[in-house]
């Protein structure tokens, strides 16, 4: 498709979304730093993206129908929304390059070895249905619902044309308000969006990219703190401003999710871990950090020692993240005084 | 390298000289040439006296061979068995072509892995190896490598030269008149050169180990409304507060410990107390921050090295990820030894 051929698509297919009930200002799709996105017209200009809640595309309301996403029950949507959706995933989404490049990434991710997926699985990185699943279609469907959908209304929905645009941790996140889901503002370039607070190695396995992210979490791990063993379970919560869950069972402390690194917040992930662990007895909470900074660490490279003499683009990807993850659970010095 | 009969004679010689060298031969072993024990279930006694140590300054080179400049000092016949010894089993052996092929790979690293280097502190290569005078230039390396402080003079210590490394191992034994190795080895006969952490150890001798400290690299920071100059590199008095003062409106920290596998505490505590006497540190927190910058500036090397071919540049992202993990060890703080600290300092 030529260029002329190509505004001349994407200008229709955007009058049809506004006539649909959404918006989208001063935006166009192209090649950027990223992949595919979406950047501003005219970077002097506002950019408005809105996808009302009618709009909205209910995770369990769509299918493959020869290799193109469809939705199945087109009865809530105004009449001719289902075709254009076709179109849309079709030409600027799925069919457009997302399909190809999570099929390749997920074939990389069962091609590593075994002794990768056993680490992966360990750390509580990749669940083990992931790597024995086989690259078909269907499973690469259910990959990129997960690295597209949002929680709305209780629902896990996709954004047509929102799910277009790339992520930046330093970038605002969505706006959800009434009226549905929106990105407004002014871009010099590329119109990027924060997806949701994460680290650079749970980013790059669930997304398939590297990227600086600035907040670092635990993976899975045991730690032995003086006479006791401490569980802790990897991965992100969501809720940055609130300590992790701690719970105890016997002689058996598990702690859900820590934070413990945060560029931009940096005292914030002891004195989060800290105040969890208030209370509870026979633990040095200071010390119990220290030890859960060590091991994830010590895992981290233990990874990358493993990855070193592998070949293979995802393998230089994953060390990658694995750099990355050291520097960003490295962000954490001094803590915050808590006023009583 | 001799034969068998070669290596007897030369110990002979060596013990007419009032040195002595029992139950021992050189063979290729994991870390390359190295002294092993004929009998592993005998002791292995090495002893150089203070007599046979050679300074530093006394040697050079001639035709290619590592020769005493002034032999007045040495026991007759003295110079001629310490070339012959250089030639046949240390730096014509391996020594030279080992010390020579680290340095060449060194500077061979891309410029971007060069400057990383320099501004941490590690490696400068206009100072290290210009290449003015490339042998001579290999032979300060080598003396670099094997060389000993005893008596206010950095001395060689020939036979015990041929020793290899090992953190696990015990230092010399510089108790008596002399330097020692001695004790049973079930393998090779290995000696803690010197204290370390993996990344000095590497750049210093060539060769990679899993050293139980971590020290930090060369940089600035800001820690509130203070400017600390962070001195990197090894401590041998780790186990001490390190040297902290005062220089204009700048902190300057001189080789703080990082990190110990043995002593994860002490990290953290030795900084807390080195601090004690500076307004406004918190030793806590500075502590966490000079970690960050070490870790930051280490992935930022070992991703300059990510596509980089060739055995310095993996020796060197080894020592980056062998540093990483080393300086992954601490944890806590000795709270009775600070408490010392503070009721001395409230009863003083």
């Amino acid at each position: 498709m030529d260029h002329h051929n190509k505004t001349m698509h994407w200008n229709t297919l955007i009058d049809e979304f506004r006539g649909f009930g959404g918006t989208a200002e001063n935006v166009v799709q192209r090649e950027g730093e990223f992949g595919l996105g979406l950047f501003p017209i005219d970077n002097s200009q506002p950019v408005e993206l809105r996808a009302p809640d009618h709009l909205l595309v209910s995770t369990d309301n769509i299918e493959l129908q020869d290799n193109e996403i469809v939705i199945k029950d087109e009865s809530q949507y105004p009449a001719g929304f289902s075709d254009w959706y076709r179109q849309f995933q079709a030409n600027y989404s799925w069919g457009a390059e997302a399909k190809r490049s999570i099929e390749t990434f997920e074939k990389g991710l069962i091609s590593l070895p075994a002794n990768i997926h056993q680490l992966l699985e360990k750390r509580g990185l990749v669940l083990e249905g992931r790597i024995n699943n086989s690259a078909e279609a269907p499973n690469i469907l259910k990959r990129f619902i997960a690295t597209r959908r949002i929680k709305r209304n209780n629902k896990n929905v996709l954004m047509p044309i929102i799910e277009l645009v790339n992520h930046s941790p330093q970038q605002r996140s969505w706006s959800m308000d009434e009226k549905g889901i929106s990105i407004t503002g002014t871009y010099s370039d590329e119109i990027l969006v924060r997806y949701s607070a994460c680290d650079p190695l749970h980013r790059f396995l669930q997304y398939g990219f590297n990227c600086n992210e600035i907040n670092g979490f635990s993976l899975n791990l045991k730690v032995n703190h003086h006479d006791k063993v401490v569980y802790i379970k990897g991965g992100i919560n969501h809720d940055l401003k609130k300590p992790p869950r701690v719970s105890l069972n016997d002689n058996k402390i598990i702690i859900d999710r820590p934070m413990i690194g945060s560029s931009k917040r940096p005292r914030i992930p002891r004195t989060l871990f800290k105040q969890a662990l208030e209370g509870v007895n026979g633990i040095d909470a200071d010390e119990l950090f220290d030890q859960v900074c060590q091991n994830n660490r010590l895992a981290i490279i233990s990874l990358i020692k493993q990855l070193d003499n592998a070949e293979g683009y995802i393998l230089s990807q994953l060390q990658t993240a694995c750099l990355q993850q050291l520097v960003a659970i490295g962000y954490h010095f001094g803590e915050k005084t808590i006023p009583d | 390298m001799g034969s068998a009969a070669e290596w007897h004679a030369f110990l002979d010689e060596f013990r007419a000289f009032g040195g002595r060298a029992e139950n021992v031969m050189q063979r290729k072993g994991a870390f390359g040439m190295g002294l092993f024990p004929i009998d592993p279930a005998k002791p292995v006694d090495l002893f150089v006296p203070d007599n046979l140590l050679v300074a530093v300054d006394n040697v050079h080179l001639v035709d290619g061979s590592l020769v005493i400049k002034d032999e007045s000092d040495c026991p007759e016949g003295y110079g001629d068995w310490f070339r012959r010894y250089q030639s046949a089993y240390s730096w014509g052996a391996e020594g030279r072509d080992n010390t020579k092929a680290f340095e060449e790979g060194l500077k061979a690293l891309p410029t971007t892995v060069q400057a990383l280097m320099k501004r941490v502190g590690l490696y400068n290569a206009e100072r290290r190896f210009p290449g003015a005078d490339p042998e001579k230039e290999v032979l300060q390396r080598f003396i670099q490598t094997r060389c000993i402080n005893r008596k206010q003079r950095r001395v060689i210590m020939p036979m015990i030269d041929l020793v290899n490394h090992s953190p696990a191992a015990k230092a010399y034994d510089m108790s008596g008149e002399g330097i020692a190795i001695g004790g049973i080895h079930d393998g090779e006969v290995l000696v803690k050169y010197s204290l370390s952490d993996p990344l000095w150890r590497m750049i210093s001798y060539g060769f990679n180990a899993p050293e139980p400290l971590g020290f930090s690299l060369s940089f600035r920071l800001k820690h509130g409304d203070r400017m600390v100059v962070v001195q990197g590199g090894g401590s041998r008095q780790a186990m001490k507060p390190c040297g902290i003062e005062l220089k204009e409106d700048r902190v300057v920290i001189q080789q703080p410990l990082l990190a110990s596998s043995i002593n994860p505490k002490m990290p953290r505590t030795l900084l807390i107390k080195a601090c004690r006497n500076i307004e406004g540190i918190a030793a806590s927190e500075l502590f966490e921050q000079i970690h960050q910058r070490n870790t930051q500036a280490l992935v930022q090397l070992l991703k300059e090295l990510q596509t980089v071919e060739g055995d310095t540049a993996q020796h060197l992202r080894t020592g980056c990820l062998d540093q990483l993990a080393a300086l992954s060890h601490h944890y806590g703080q000795r709270d009775d030894l600070l408490a010392d600290d503070s009721s001395q300092s409230d009863a003083a």
